[in-house]
């Protein structure tokens, strides 16, 4: 079974929304928002269980960056800038591990997005979004899908993140799940 | 297989492009007979999914747990691993146009995959008075510029050859760096800021007052804003910086990663502690949004030149990555930091040399 046969496979599942609003640009745009969200929790979940796997060393990591951190506001609170300065020099190094693993939990919560592309290739390719006026940065007045997934996905990723920073049960699985690693997609991150 | 997404529709750009090279069975001709390979072109490479998932696992553990270098494999596995490199070198005489097509199709692609992973920096900072604005400001218009800018001029005009040269220079430049980093001037120069920390460390533990203080109060607060000049206290602790540099700065750092596909995020850390002498803490929640901006401004800006992807392709290397990811603090243990560091110092030379040497001069190493 090719990728092609598992996106046709999905693909009625996955075009309905765009038929539930009208106007078609508005039906468009609810479709896409609904499967950005397909991609942003699916990503989320991934990326969860992907610091639940590695939780301790997480927490080694965190606590490097934390040790510098602290140390840091100390030397602040202190008025000390030199040592302030070498303490964070010392820290360039912890958040170097730290920056590279959260670029990999960050490659995993994407996962979805580049298949969720695929699929949008195989329908829009040929039917960009038409816009009421030109932008610059894509010079007519129409949207390539990638464009109009990217910003809905942004969008709903923030949207999600705050909701879902609100939600004490969802906070308190994921700290214990994660050992408190701020993850892409939370508020934490 | 990979690439038969891109059926039935190419943006203009590519098709125009396959259209205008010759057909035929010989390297630099297309035979429409054949199946859809990389990007749907016929007879293009296809692409064994088990090497490149394989690849994006090594990729994963990288990232994991080297700390750099995971951004450069990445784009090191679109060029020569998955045989995309060779390919687009092909119709280098026969269809120039093909060539920068596939060429803008593997920056793009290692840009999708290190310039979203390199966003992730700590946005808790942010919420703890962490974020200086004006640089934020200074950093994203410069990023935007730069990528927008580097773009723009090069997208559709540059050959795989000289792509594959400036990232050979780029690469090898990192290696240089770290090899110094690990001689002795690299190392005294750590020493001292680690002897220094670990001085006011033990200071701390024997000065310890237990009081506690509200943090949150502490935060960047600024002081004073023109063009040239922008205040700010942190922690009461008094900071400035010309907001000209950071401009710049993102200028450049944005330009050189949305032409090489390389991430800019790990480059913009030690640009705004050093260069600009900013405090560690502010500029990695800073740089995030700098990196965001300029790794959409960067695609959004090839997609609009109309350069095509492989999502298939890359999708199967994000879940790779992902892999990799679970795999290598697993077996970190089983490998010292400084021979790691090592081992991939050598990697950044040999990568670097020849790529410089295979894009400039048409020179290979091996093979």
């Amino acid at each position: 079974m090719d990728l092609q046969s598992v996106l046709h496979f999905f693909d009625p599942w996955l075009i309905e929304p765009y038929r539930w609003m009208s106007p078609a640009i508005a039906g468009y745009l609810l479709g896409t928002a609904i499967l950005a969200g397909y991609c942003v929790i699916i990503g989320d979940l991934s990326a969860t269980l992907v610091a639940f796997f590695n939780r301790g060393y997480l927490a080694k990591l965190r606590h490097g960056m934390e040790h510098h951190h602290k140390l840091s506001e100390e030397a602040l609170k202190r008025g000390d800038k030199e040592s302030y300065k070498a303490v964070n020099r010392q820290g360039l190094d912890s958040f170097g591990y730290s920056f590279s693993m959260g670029a990999a939990l960050f490659c995993v919560s994407i996962w979805p997005m580049p298949f969720a592309l695929a699929w949008m290739n195989l329908r829009f390719a040929d039917a960009p979004l038409p816009l009421p006026a030109g932008f610059p940065f894509w010079g007519g007045k129409e949207v390539h899908y990638f464009t109009s997934f990217l910003l809905c996905y942004i969008l709903v990723r923030i949207i999600y993140s705050q909701i879902m920073g609100r939600i004490s049960w969802y906070n308190t699985w994921k700290s214990k799940v994660t050992g408190s690693y701020p993850q892409p997609g939370t508020t934490d991150s | 297989m990979i690439g038969v997404l891109q059926d039935p529709a190419w943006a203009g750009k590519l098709e125009e492009a396959i259209a205008s090279a010759p057909q035929g069975t010989e390297p630099g001709q297309i035979d429409p007979s054949k199946p859809a390979g990389f990007l749907g072109i016929p007879g293009g490479p296809q692409v064994n999914m088990i090497v490149a998932f394989l690849w994006a696992v090594w990729v994963g553990w990288i990232f994991s747990t080297v700390g750099a270098f995971g951004g450069v494999m990445a784009g090191v596995g679109h060029m020569g691993v998955f045989g995309l490199g060779d390919y687009a070198k092909t119709f280098k005489q026969t269809a120039p146009t093909l060539n920068k097509s596939i060429t803008d199709s593997i920056r793009g692609s290692n840009q999708f995959l290190v310039g979203f992973s390199a966003l992730i920096s700590s946005f808790n900072y942010y919420k703890m008075g962490r974020l200086v604005v004006p640089l934020a400001i200074a950093l994203g218009l410069g990023s935007i510029v730069g990528a927008w800018g580097s773009v723009t001029l090069s997208a559709g005009k540059i050959s795989f050859s000289a792509y594959q040269g400036y990232f050979g220079l780029f690469v090898l430049a990192l290696g240089v760096y770290l090899f110094w980093e690990t001689s002795p001037a690299g190392q005294a120069n750590k020493k001292k800021a680690k002897a220094a920390a670990q001085a006011f460390e033990a200071t701390v533990k024997k000065q310890k007052s237990g009081e506690n203080i509200d943090t949150a109060s502490l935060g960047v607060k600024v002081t004073k804003m023109s063009l040239t000049q922008i205040m700010f206290t942190f922690y009461g602790v008094e900071f400035k910086f010309n907001p000209l540099i950071p401009f710049f700065g993102g200028v450049v750092i944005a330009a050189i990663a949305a032409f090489l596909g390389v991430g800019g995020g790990f480059l913009l850390v030690p640009f705004l502690t050093s260069v600009a002498e900013l405090p560690m803490y502010l500029a990695a929640g800073t740089s995030a949004l700098a990196v965001l901006i300029s790794m959409i401004t960067s695609i959004i800006t090839l997609i609009s030149k109309g350069v095509q992807f492989d999502w298939a392709l890359i999708g199967l290397e994000l879940v790779g990555i992902a892999v990799g990811s679970v795999v290598g603090p697993r077996t970190s243990k089983y490998f010292s930091d400084i021979w790691l560091k090592r081992l991939f110092i050598v990697l950044a030379l040999y990568v670097g040399i020849d790529y410089v040497l295979r894009g400039f001069f048409g020179i290979r190493l091996v093979g």
